[in-house]
């Protein structure tokens, strides 16, 4: 090799070396307020990270009587519902980035925790109805199970909502007594939504 | 300088070469402008002009097949250097094209070390919000955070880019490093079953890989199983995604640790507060007049807290920052500044000022040599 081609590499080495940051970096920050804001009448968690517009939190009104619970990875909000002779609902929000998985998929998901049986697509539109919360569009479900003898009747009622590319679901399941009696007030919590950030 | 050296540098200073580096760079541009609709703009600006090599794909290989942006601006500068060290004649009829030259090489370093340490980010406030940090509109990092101290939180970030090797991610100080089992560099996830995930939500979601999109409409979801090994022991496989919303926790080494995939972050050692945002518009009409938004600026180092107003063409510089009104939303509650950083601002106005006045000398030197030559 001539001695030119090796003094065109020397000089062009340094500039490949600086080729695309894969390099792993540490670094102190101060700590974030946590997602969940304690016994504040009004709380937020961070939605479904979104490459363009980082964190979205919603907001909401929590009703009265509804007990925070620990969040885990999926939940944004975590509430426990307290009814009528020690019965309890569990109320959840959980938001996924696209479609996940689609309607009738998830439907059918929360009829098998109540175990019932699944519905098809044609039946979507008797089993659910539209709703329109604070002006937004959402898919409303409500089924309750045929129990078995000496088993109390448990009921779901949920709300999927399609915002920006993400799909929130708001799902209230428990005994059939504690969900009838808190669907007054998880409707009161979908006019509540606010998206604060992003939206 | 010895025979061979001195050659090398005649062809390195040549208008040959020159005229072949316009004309790579005339074809990146049309190339590059029209893969613009196909890709969209981000895509087709990093594919073809922040590349030292356009790459094809023949099956499992990718063969660099053009070059990139800044292989021609990288062969053009020494080209620049090279004519100002072995063709140029250092004479005071030639200070002209002496300086516009220079004004050139200027130019083209300049847009070099803003393509690879520039930066470009954006910050979401919305009013009565405090953010010291900004997120990359699309690069994204998986985030590890020590949650252990009660003062602050511990972040290592890995850059995505580092996903698409396989293998162990070693972490400097840290008891544990990381294996990637697998990485979709986009996806769609729902709720189901995963059989790769051992811990954490993964084992309950789905996940289905989708061909990575680069319209700039569209985002990806970044996902990958991630096992976590200690003392070459698994603590587990965790599902990590950017279309998973709070970030997940583990625990190693008797420290306690976030995981989560989320748009890059640069951290400010000054916070910004979002007072108020303004949407004007022209009585009687929609029609926007004026967007600003009044930001507070906090630092508590230097003891810096002032009001400043940013607004179209007026943006708020701090420490090496440009902070500029980019969008709104929820109704004017919420302003979206872009945050600028380019170490090499000054290079284009420093660039073109000596260009025009290299041009204008010669201009000058051109017309009063014509003038004296002129018959009286």
């Amino acid at each position: 090799m001539s001695k030119s081609v090796w003094i065109l590499l020397f000089l062009w080495a340094p500039l490949l070396a600086g080729c695309e940051d894969t390099g792993i970096h540490t670094y102190r920050v101060p700590k974030e307020a946590p997602a969940s804001a304690g016994s504040m009448p009004e709380m937020s968690g961070p939605s479904a990270a979104s490459p363009a517009g980082g964190s979205r939190p919603l907001s909401w009104k929590v009703p009265a009587g509804w007990q925070e619970q620990p969040l885990s990875e999926m939940r944004m909000g975590s509430y426990r519902i307290p009814g009528p002779n020690g019965q309890s609902a569990d109320f959840s929000v959980v938001a996924l980035q696209g479609d996940a998985g689609g309607d009738l998929a998830n439907i059918n998901r929360w009829r098998g925790q109540i175990q019932l049986p699944p519905i098809q697509e044609n039946d979507l539109p008797s089993q659910s109805r539209r709703i329109h919360p604070a002006g937004r569009t959402m898919l409303l479900v409500d089924f309750t199970s045929e129990p078995p003898e000496n088993r109390s009747r448990r009921r779901v009622v949920a709300a999927i909502w399609s915002h920006r590319g993400e799909t929130w679901f708001f799902k209230m399941i428990g005994e059939a007594g504690a969900v009838g009696r808190a669907k007054p007030a998880f409707m009161e919590f979908l006019q509540s939504v606010r998206v604060r950030a992003g939206g | 300088m010895r025979k061979g050296a001195q050659e090398f540098l005649e062809r390195l200073a040549s208008v040959e070469l020159t005229l072949f580096c316009l004309a790579l760079a005339m074809v990146l541009v049309v190339f590059g402008t029209l893969a613009q609709v196909r890709m969209g703009t981000f895509a087709a600006q990093k594919m073809f002009f922040n590349r030292w090599w356009i790459p094809e794909t023949f099956g499992d290989w990718r063969i660099p097949v053009f070059p990139g942006g800044l292989t021609v601006g990288a062969l053009w500068t020494l080209n620049l250097i090279a004519a100002f060290i072995a063709r140029f004649k250092y004479r005071r009829k030639d200070a002209g094209i002496l300086i516009s030259h220079f004004g050139l090489i200027l130019l083209l370093i300049g847009q070099f070390v803003a393509q690879r340490r520039g930066r470009e980010s954006l910050m979401p406030l919305q009013i009565g919000q405090t953010l010291n940090y900004s997120e990359a509109a699309r690069d994204m990092e998986l985030a590890l955070i020590d949650t252990s101290d009660p003062r602050w939180d511990e972040v290592t970030s890995i850059p995505d880019a580092r996903f698409s090797r396989p293998g162990e991610i070693t972490l400097p100080g840290k008891p544990f490093s990381l294996v990637i089992r697998k990485f979709d560099r986009n996806a769609q996830l729902a709720m189901g079953s995963n059989s790769l995930a051992t811990e954490g939500i993964g084992p309950r979601i789905s996940v289905q890989e989708l061909p990575p999109v680069t319209s700039d409409d569209q985002d990806n979801i970044l996902t990958a199983w991630v096992d976590v090994r200690e003392a070459g022991r698994s603590l587990g496989v965790w599902l990590v995604s950017s279309g998973l919303g709070a970030p997940q926790s583990f625990e190693a080494g008797g420290r306690s640790y976030r995981i989560a995939f989320r748009p890059r972050r640069y951290y400010y050692p000054f916070s910004l507060t979002l007072k108020d945002f303004r949407h004007d518009i022209y009585p009687g009409t929609d029609i926007a007049k004026n967007f600003s938004s009044r930001v507070h600026l906090f630092e508590a180092q230097t003891g810096e807290s002032r009001d400043a107003l940013i607004y179209m063409n007026h943006p708020l510089r701090y420490h090496g920052n440009t902070f500029y009104q980019a969008s709104f939303g929820q109704g004017d509650k919420l302003s979206v500044l872009q945050v600028v950083k380019n170490p090499a601002w000054v290079a284009p106005y420093l660039s073109c000022f000596l260009v025009i006045l290299g041009l204008v000398i010669q201009f000058f030197m051109h017309l009063s040599a014509f003038i004296r030559r002129r018959p009286q």
